[in-house]
């Protein structure tokens, strides 16, 4: 081996925790109930057998992702440590299921259905023609379905 | 000085490109937060560090104790950035383009506002009870009606549609 590649070599090895501070293209394999994954690295230096159980942690505070298998995911790792890694960032058309703060309802948008229920009873006065005054009350007794008719200009699901 | 420390010396600013685990001390409320980050060697540079969140047009308030990890801009130890949050339920509110309403979600109540009494217009039909004594009840045929309409309580109503993959 000449000098050269030997003190390259060297340095590569003086720096080798700079291997971790990069970030890798992986493919998800499996999510854990616990959300965690297995991710395949394309990096030969960092593939082995993959990695099991990795956390996700997201460009959102109190969000929570249920995501494709074979989704696509950058993996690095915190603090430069190998035993940190982490998920975050991903490919469009990743997402299985967006939640925030553990939710489990469906957000509403423009053009969802309601379903409306109406009081027991409405008191109506007025008039019928060629009949006469009218009063009296109506009951609805079936419930009615509406649409919401508005929403968030700029926040859309 | 080793080899080894001297090329470590060389390239010192490596240690800013890493991203290092922290724990928020405190939320300023104008996009910048206080933080304690786990690597000893990493303390002091977590005061008002602004966040980069990964979804534009969002901004964060997070709870004292939630975790984060920053990083360094252009490996810069002058400009320390959040830039990912890991989940733990109750720790955050997000909004985005500066909203303040609360989303909507399916299960929840929407008060539905008329008018006291309301004009109403249409087609009445029915059974017609009149007082008693009196004549007996009779149908009533579709029959114009101009009047209106007082409600003996609110009208309630309950979302029951939504997005299949959104959740809150």
């Amino acid at each position: 081996m000449d000098p050269r590649t030997r003190l390259s070599r060297f340095i590569r090895w003086v720096m080798r925790d700079t291997l971790y501070h990069g970030t890798y293209e992986c493919t998800v394999e499996r999510q854990h109930d616990d959300d965690t994954l297995d991710l395949l690295p394309d990096d030969e230096r960092l593939r082995g057998t993959g990695l099991s159980r990795v956390e996700i942690w997201h460009g959102l505070p109190g969000v929570r992702v249920r995501v494709r298998i074979g989704a696509r995911v950058l993996l690095a790792f915190r603090d430069g440590d190998p035993s940190k890694p982490y998920a975050s960032l991903w490919q469009r058309g990743s997402i299985e299921e967006i939640s925030f703060d553990g939710g489990q309802s469906p957000i509403a948008r423009q053009g969802d259905a309601v379903a409306v229920y109406w009081p027991p009873s409405l008191t109506i006065t007025g008039a019928i023609p060629a009949v006469g005054a009218l009063t009296g009350t109506v009951t609805i007794a079936t419930q009615s379905a509406g649409i919401i008719q508005s929403g968030a200009q700029r926040v859309r699901a | 000085m080793s080899l080894a420390r001297f090329i470590r010396w060389v390239m010192r600013d490596t240690t800013y490109h890493r991203r290092y685990s922290a724990t928020v001390e405190r939320d300023r409320g104008d996009g910048t937060f206080d933080l304690l980050p786990d690597d000893h060697a990493m303390r002091g540079t977590g005061q008002a560090v602004p966040d980069r969140v990964g979804v534009a047009g969002a901004s964060v308030r997070v709870e004292q104790g939630t975790r984060c990890l920053f990083t360094f801009a252009d490996g810069d130890p002058s400009k320390p950035v959040i830039v990912a949050w890991e989940f733990k339920g109750g720790s955050a509110t997000v909004s985005f383009d500066g909203g303040e309403a609360a989303v909507a979600r399916k299960g929840d109540l929407v008060d539905i506002l008329l008018g006291d009494p309301t004009p109403v217009a249409g087609l009445v039909q029915g059974t017609v009870l009149p007082p008693q004594p009196g004549p007996p009840p009779f149908q009533l045929p579709p029959t114009p009606f101009t009047g209106t309409a007082t409600l003996s309580g609110p009208v309630r109503a309950v979302i029951v549609g939504g997005a299949k993959r959104v959740k809150a």
